[in-house]
């Protein structure tokens, strides 16, 4: 049995980093940020670092809080709705600074991020294929 | 929970907008029985303006008590999911629920949380540059940079530094608009296997 599914958009990836980092904007009103962050099956929210928050005009304690676990620390977030924009495919969604800590790189977890899209993953040749359900 | 349907033209919401908008006090008046008025609390408007703008972007309106409780079909509907998955999201505890005889009752507070961490695609509000270039720029010069914080332009360093601040601070000064910025981890220890 063979399955198909429609990605509409492809990006290739730097496959000397370890994990699937791609380009991607932040936005929260007016302002707007071209970051890096790497796509994480393995978070259930999608966690940014601090300096990105406050770049975007963010308080972050007032937002809501909630509690990830990263290498058997666990660590203190606070999330707020931004828009997120990779390609054409754009998201409002909850992401999450950390209240204290430093981050080495952005994650893009399952909630309202990989649970919103169609993903598919090259990993010998470096490329990412995505796209929305409703593409199908 | 009761929902309503409410078309409204652009003329009109438009005209609703100037209203709400006005320093003046807003009153309700029944046909032109100037007798029958009343003045609206001043809180009102920005409620009224909030379901205004909600309609011009062509999203439902429903006006439901903060307390208030949905079954799960009610809840499914409003998330736009079916029931089958909404039971298995209140199952793994990502929406709180009570139960009420052999039904379950979720807040509409939860509900509401929960569709904002779902997420919602969106028309995207800005258009985002090819960033190929950049991508390649850190992929050849990661090792050179290791531990810093670099700000990228096409295939261009715009700024680097030890911290977030310097290097955004620069990246305003230069002005390029979608500079990327970002942290360049090191690099994990090779393996014994790999160095011997």
């Amino acid at each position: 049995m063979t399955h198909q599914i429609i990605y509409r958009y492809r990006l290739e990836y730097d496959t000397k980093v370890a994990g699937v980092v791609l380009p991607v904007m932040i936005l929260r009103g007016d302002h707007a940020e071209a970051v890096n962050a790497a796509v994480d099956t393995g978070s259930t929210l999608c966690v940014f670092q601090r300096e990105i928050a406050e770049r975007l005009g963010i308080r972050i304690e007032e937002g809501i809080e909630d509690y990830v676990s990263a290498m058997g620390t666990i660590i203190k977030v606070y999330g707020h709705e931004v828009t997120l924009v990779i390609e054409e495919l754009s998201m409002d969604l909850i992401v999450y600074f950390p209240a204290y800590q430093q981050i080495p790189r952005n994650l893009l977890g399952r909630q309202g991020f990989l649970q919103r899209m169609l993903f598919g993953l090259d990993d010998y040749e470096g490329v990412v294929y995505f796209g929305h359900h409703s593409d199908q | 929970m009761a929902t309503n349907n409410l078309e409204i033209t652009l003329d009109e919401r438009q005209h609703l907008d100037r209203l709400l908008s006005s320093d003046k006090p807003l009153a309700l008046t029944l046909g032109d029985a100037s007798e029958e008025k009343v003045r609206l609390p001043e809180r009102l408007k920005s409620l009224l303006k909030q379901i205004l703008r909600e309609l011009s972007r062509g999203r439902e309106v429903a006006v439901l008590a903060a307390d208030a409780e949905m079954t799960t079909q009610e809840a499914a509907d409003y998330l736009k999911v079916s029931r089958g998955y909404l039971v298995r999201v209140i199952d793994r505890g990502e929406i709180p629920s009570r139960m009420v005889g052999n039904q379950r009752r979720l807040k509409i507070n939860d509900v509401q949380l929960y569709e904002k961490k779902m997420g919602r695609i969106v028309e995207p509000p800005v258009k985002m540059r090819d960033m190929s270039k950049d991508m390649k720029w850190l992929s050849e010069h990661r090792h050179e940079y290791a531990g810093k914080w670099v700000a990228v332009y096409e295939d261009r360093l715009v700024a680097s530094g030890d911290n977030a601040k310097e290097v955004y601070a620069e990246v305003d000064r230069v002005g390029l608009p979608q500079t990327m910025v970002t942290f360049i981890e090191e690099p994990l220890p090779q393996r014994k296997a790999e160095r011997a």
